[in-house]
């Protein structure tokens, strides 16, 4: 933890040169002390962090185990079909009670003086409490309602479970905005979600930077050449990126339509001067192209980035939500939860685990995303005193814009950011 | 043929698989499996276990196979330039009528550019094989990892 005395040292270690956020000082990715101050500003802070979706908790006493930031969380569903969240540490000596990453029970015990909570939080009972044959036990002045678990309120949309720390943050639709509003409901309300796998990537980078990485269309087709080749993404690709109120959290969707899939000689004109660019790279088994997509609405690519970790992801015909739990100042866990849905016929099934080869570690189109974090890391780390550079899409305002080669979504996180660390108060 | 003679032949096959990956003579890869038949899945252990099915890796026909491939061979993936050494251990086979069932496990170390190696996977081989021409080819190579947090990025098959 911070003290409040250091928190103003540790924010007067960097500038912010520019107002509009085209500048990002590097020690931001790397300085512990950043860290510590973000576990307590930004997670737990007034911000909705993702813990689970509701399908994966359907029962009482259904429970899953997640993290936001450094603290781990248990969210499960009671008897009144209620969820709730709380810490994962007994509040008798600060041991973690569920060491499982899912699982039923109708209460959790504390494994060292089994210390019993409810589905609620709430204490439910201490052995010993009154003592043996009127010998020991807990003093008079101990109450049990004085030592329930740290709770966290709890909002869902679309069946994702949110949760946050403070009773300042706004409520979780006003705090999403009307675009994730929307695309969550296009994505999540038509259709009943199923969980269909899970994925954990751990990159060495810093959680930021993949916060950067999902609000840069910029890269798309430029470090991810498998889908520029068979036609999920592409330079000259129609498409944009919305913003809610306070620049946090990021629609950006692209639409590939007949009328303007780019020749093959356009395309290498874009490329010219790199290596990269195959124009004769085909398909061996096209099957994995010619998946339908399952919406008819045209969306290639949509990406909600909801800050400060959870991304909702339509990647060609996959549905799947991401969470990013970091590891300290240079290294973040990508933990991915597949989405199919109990509506799928089998063939439409077979075509969702066909397009998993797109996503993922492993994914045609996004497994260099791991690789470009790892080296961004690796690079800036040399760069203390010295700031990154966003200004393609233009510089100043930071609004939508209906076209894909841009960085102004990423000026947006920091604009946020920079407020929600308290850099303004200087 | 002999079950000895056949173990000892399904263990040169496995090390000569593992060769062709650790020198990354990825254009070889395909070759290992049978060409009209065969499927090739890298999953986790946690989705095994949940009996969850998306996999990391999927290919379910020879050409996916290949496609798999195809950018380790033409170069146009970014990716980190290092060395991997796979070690199979605990080979076991069962033969049945037409199919050779075999498990085992393995270990991959990753070393880098300057030489420091460090374990990047660890998990187990369910395969079956079938005896073509008295030529084992794979119609089915399942990896399932226990180090399913992958890190990084997993480019390359296992």
């Amino acid at each position: 933890m911070v003290k409040s005395t250091d928190i103003k040292a540790v924010k007067g270690k960097v500038e912010w040169p520019t107002s509009d956020f085209s500048r990002v000082p590097y020690e931001i990715f790397f300085d512990q002390d950043f860290y510590e101050l973000e576990m307590k500003q930004v997670f737990q802070g007034p911000t909705w962090n993702y813990l689970a979706h509701s399908c994966e908790i359907p029962n009482e006493g259904d429970f899953v185990t997640n993290w936001i930031g450094d603290t781990n969380i248990i969210v499960n569903r009671t008897a009144n079909g209620d969820i709730h969240a709380f810490k994962n540490s007994c509040s008798h000596r600060g041991t973690r009670i569920v060491d499982e990453i899912r699982g039923n029970s109708t209460r959790h015990v504390c494994p060292y003086h089994l210390w019993t909570f409810n589905l609620e939080g709430n204490l439910a009972s201490v052995p010993l409490e009154k003592g043996i044959k009127g010998k020991g036990g807990m003093p008079p002045c101990f109450k049990k309602e004085n030592h329930n678990l740290r709770k966290l309120r709890v909002e869902t949309i679309g069946g994702m479970i949110f949760a946050t720390f403070s009773e300042e943050t706004e409520p979780l639709v006003d705090y999403l905005g009307p675009h994730c509003e929307s695309q969550i409901s296009r994505l999540l309300d038509q259709r009943t979600p199923k969980v269909t796998g899970y994925m954990r990537q751990m990159i060495e980078g810093n959680w930021k930077l993949y916060n950067e990485n999902v609000r840069d269309p910029y890269h798309a087709s430029l470090l991810h050449l498998f889908q520029v080749s068979f036609g999920i993404q592409q330079p000259t690709m129609k498409g944009g990126i919305k913003m809610d109120k306070d620049t946090k959290n990021t629609w950006n969707h692209s639409i590939l339509s007949d009328d303007d899939t780019t020749s093959s000689s356009d395309l290498a004109a874009v490329y010219e001067g790199t290596d990269k660019y195959d124009p004769n790279i085909k398909l061996a088994d096209p099957a994995i192209a010619n998946v339908p997509l399952d919406l008819d609405d045209g969306y290639k690519t949509t990406l909600l980035s909801m800050f400060p970790t959870s991304v909702l992801a339509q990647v060609d015909n996959t549905y799947a939500i991401r969470h990013l739990r970091p590891k300290g100042p240079g290294k973040v866990e990508l933990n991915i939860t597949y989405l199919g849905f109990e509506e799928d016929t089998e063939e439409q099934a077979f075509g969702k685990k066909l397009t998993a080869n797109f996503i993922g570690p492993s994914g045609y189109i996004s497994m260099e995303d791991g690789e470009a974090l790892r080296l961004e890391q690796d690079g800036l780390k040399m760069r203390a005193g010295d700031y990154s550079v966003l200004e393609m899409g233009g510089i100043g305002e930071i609004a939508d814009t209906d076209y894909l080669s841009q960085e102004i979504s990423i000026r947006g996180f920091w604009s946020y950011y920079h407020k929600l660390m308290g850099f303004e108060s200087q | 043929m002999k079950k000895n003679d056949l173990q000892i032949k399904v263990e040169r096959f496995l090390f000569d698989y593992a060769d062709c990956l650790n020198e990354k003579r990825y254009e070889d890869f395909p070759s290992f499996f049978k060409e009209d038949n065969c499927h090739y899945e890298v999953q986790s252990k946690e989705n095994e276990d949940l009996g969850l099915t998306t996999p990391i890796m999927g290919c379910y026909s020879h050409g996916m196979i290949r496609d798999r491939v195809a950018q380790l061979i033409n170069n146009t993936l970014t990716y980190r330039r290092l060395n991997l050494r796979h070690f199979i251990s605990n080979i076991r086979i069962d033969e049945g009528k037409t199919e050779i069932d075999l498990k085992a496990n393995f270990q991959v170390m990753q070393s880098d550019l300057e030489g420091v190696s460090e374990l990047y996977l660890v998990g187990r081989y369910e395969d079956k094989l079938i005896l073509d021409h008295n030529e084992l080819k794979l119609i089915s190579k399942r990896v399932i990892l226990d180090s399913f947090a992958i890190p990084n990025m997993l480019a390359v098959p296992v």
